[in-house]
């Protein structure tokens, strides 16, 4: 009976321990817009995960010490410009990068098409996205926008 | 089943519970570019020597009214590098009449007036006008020689633009 009755007891109190933290509200914010500037039409254009300037980016805040989270981007394919007009925009295997840390120099790299899991051992760090842009020798002259979403799964 | 044994399952059910609903968040930033005016360029008037007489040396300014002329079309103000490709000799089957000592002028409107001299010899670094307008005039001199076979001579000036990005 005693026996029970402490193992009824240790069983609770490891249940509260292991219960997740939620994200607190505003945890994942865009900080910056991946900006490839003036274009020139017919001449490709690239923008490094290391450029401090024009580098998307986005901090994570909140997550809890320790805590592994799982990164995943939605991109797109094309940006949308005047009067219909779209231009490609690609991302390829390294032009992505987290850093726990949050500081551009120490962002670890990953694939922005696959989901990548990584540590925030502080609970907080911050994305960087690089890309490309491949204006056509015609591509009509204006501005050009594409929408690129970040979500971060708590595991 | 004892109390805490229900009471364990009853915990680790609702943990398990917990633990599948998606701890979740997403945030959006945008890509932006600026695409610009696509450069368009056009020869709109040869170098016209005109009459040339053998041993006689002549010369059309970039003032003049017969100096070649180029056109170009592109983003307004933006900075273009002008690289021009100057024949050594016109041409007239396998005769060759010299030419060179290579003058121009720019300005941002067609007012062959107003141009600022530049050196054709070299890549020439400027800006397109305000209305994405730029307007290049060009001269040279021809030395005959004193037994230069009469005729037609030809020549072809070749005039590269490109934007820096700038």
């Amino acid at each position: 009976m005693i026996f029970t009755r402490l193992f009824g007891a240790l069983t609770l109190g490891a249940v509260l321990f292991a219960a997740p933290t939620p994200l607190p509200a505003q945890a994942v914010v865009g900080t910056q817009n991946l900006t490839f500037g003036n274009v020139i039409p017919g001449v490709p254009s690239t923008v490094l995960k290391t450029d401090a300037v024009h580098s998307g980016q986005i901090r994570i805040t909140g997550a809890g010490l320790f805590r592994s989270v799982t990164l995943r981007f939605t991109l797109p394919t094309l940006m949308n410009g005047p009067s219909g007009a779209t231009m490609p925009i690609s991302f390829n295997g390294t032009d992505a990068g987290v850093s726990w840390q949050g500081t551009i120099g120490t962002q670890t790299t990953f694939n922005p098409a696959a989901p990548f899991t990584t540590t925030l051992w502080l609970g907080s760090g911050t994305v960087y996205l690089g890309g490309r842009v491949s204006p056509a020798p015609a591509q009509a002259a204006g501005s050009y926008s594409g929408t690129i979403i970040l979500t971060v799964i708590l595991n | 089943m004892t109390t805490a044994s229900k009471l364990s399952l009853a915990l680790v059910a609702l943990l398990a519970i917990g633990a599948s609903s998606a701890q979740a968040q997403s945030a959006n930033i945008t890509a932006t570019a600026v695409v610009q005016t696509p450069l368009t360029v056009t020869g709109a008037q040869a170098l016209d020597f005109g009459n040339v007489f053998p041993g006689v040396v002549k010369s059309v300014a970039p003032t003049a009214a017969t100096a070649g002329r180029f056109s170009i079309a592109g983003q307004a103000v933006a900075q273009v590098i002008l690289t021009f490709t100057l024949p050594t000799n016109l041409t007239n089957g396998a005769n060759n009449l010299p030419i060179g000592t290579w003058l121009g002028g720019q300005f941002a409107t067609n007012t062959q007036a107003s141009q600022t001299a530049i050196t054709p010899t070299a890549p020439v670094t400027t800006n397109l006008g305000a209305a994405g307008t730029l307007f290049v005039w060009l001269g040279a001199t021809v030395t005959p020689a004193v037994a230069q076979v009469a005729g037609t001579y030809n020549g072809t000036v070749t005039m590269a633009v490109v934007y820096t990005g700038l």
